[in-house]
């Protein structure tokens, strides 16, 4: 299960996060900034889904899972950033998600629950990304696989997000 | 092992813990994880019982003590699990144990307000 249910959140809050950097500041008060990467870190998404049916509840739940917690990484579905023309962060790029914290469901009402979503980017090479693994040639190797589907078990891949029915 | 007494909460909240990990992030902010086990931790459930009777506050007292507070882990009936078509923590890999004391407010005359939080346990 490669990307989070397609619910479309009640609210949600994005914060774009910064470039990796140090800073140095002398007595002075002088201060002197080294870049440590170029890519951007801490992305954040925060998602409330109000009022969702238990099995709606259940899906974010069973992925939360599907993704050892916080541990895997995933991509979002297009109703996360509905109301956007151009999502902030691309569907498929080289910015992955994972869970920062557990969700939490809440009961509201009979067969209606609240859950709580936090999520956070995880950069990875978009030159280590294969959309479908299944039409991908053998080389080069890649490190990052969405939808092996028929994929060959051969270069061993480090990361598939979604196996299908790859060896 | 006593099982948790059989009443409704009226309000009730999931947290869906984690897996154990350990995460390295390097100044660039890569990160590599590695995960320790397939069992979540931490999971907590926030259960909230309004104008119980005397006689169902004394169930969930003398089920703390029975339980020895929070060392003893202990079974939840389906009755704490109402309004799920099925349990969305498996009692086969999970129990339960008191996260901390429970808060007993009055709140009418021989009317109590309770307050739970539990904490999952790997079975």
């Amino acid at each position: 299960m490669s990307t989070f249910p397609s619910l479309t959140p009640t609210t949600r809050i994005y914060t774009p996060g910064g470039v990796p950097l140090a800073l140095q500041n002398t007595v002075s008060g002088l201060s002197t900034g080294f870049r440590r990467g170029n890519r951007r870190i801490n992305q954040t998404l925060q998602m409330t889904f109000s009022h969702l049916t238990q099995s709606d509840a259940l899906l974010i739940r069973d992925h939360y899972f599907n993704r050892n917690g916080s541990y895997d990484i995933f991509f979002l579905s297009a109703e996360i950033w509905s109301d956007f023309a151009t999502p902030p962060v691309p569907l498929l790029s080289d910015f992955a998600w994972r869970y920062t914290s557990e969700p939490t469901i809440t009961d509201v009402s009979v067969d209606r629950f609240n859950v709580d979503v936090a999520l956070i980017t995880e950069p990875i090479d978009i030159g280590d990304l294969v959309f479908d693994g299944g039409l991908a040639a053998s080389a080069p190797a890649r490190a990052y696989i969405l939808d092996a589907g028929a994929a060959a078990a051969s270069p061993a891949r480090d990361y598939i997000v979604f196996a299908s029915g790859a060896l | 092992m006593a099982t948790f007494p059989a009443l409704t909460p009226n309000t009730r909240s999931l947290g869906l813990g984690n897996y154990p990990q350990e995460s390295y992030i390097g100044p660039s902010g890569a990160s590599v994880r590695f995960l320790q086990n397939t069992k979540r931790v931490k999971q907590m459930l926030a259960l909230t019982y309004k104008s119980l009777t005397e006689a169902q506050l004394v169930l969930l007292l003398d089920h703390y003590e029975t339980q020895n507070g929070s060392l003893v882990p202990f079974d939840l009936p389906s009755e704490v699990w109402a309004g799920y078509g099925s349990v969305p923590i498996s009692s086969v890999d999970y129990e339960w144990r008191y996260a901390e004391s429970l808060s007993v407010e009055p709140s009418a005359i021989n009317r109590f307000d309770v307050t739970i939080n539990l904490e999952s346990v790997i079975a």
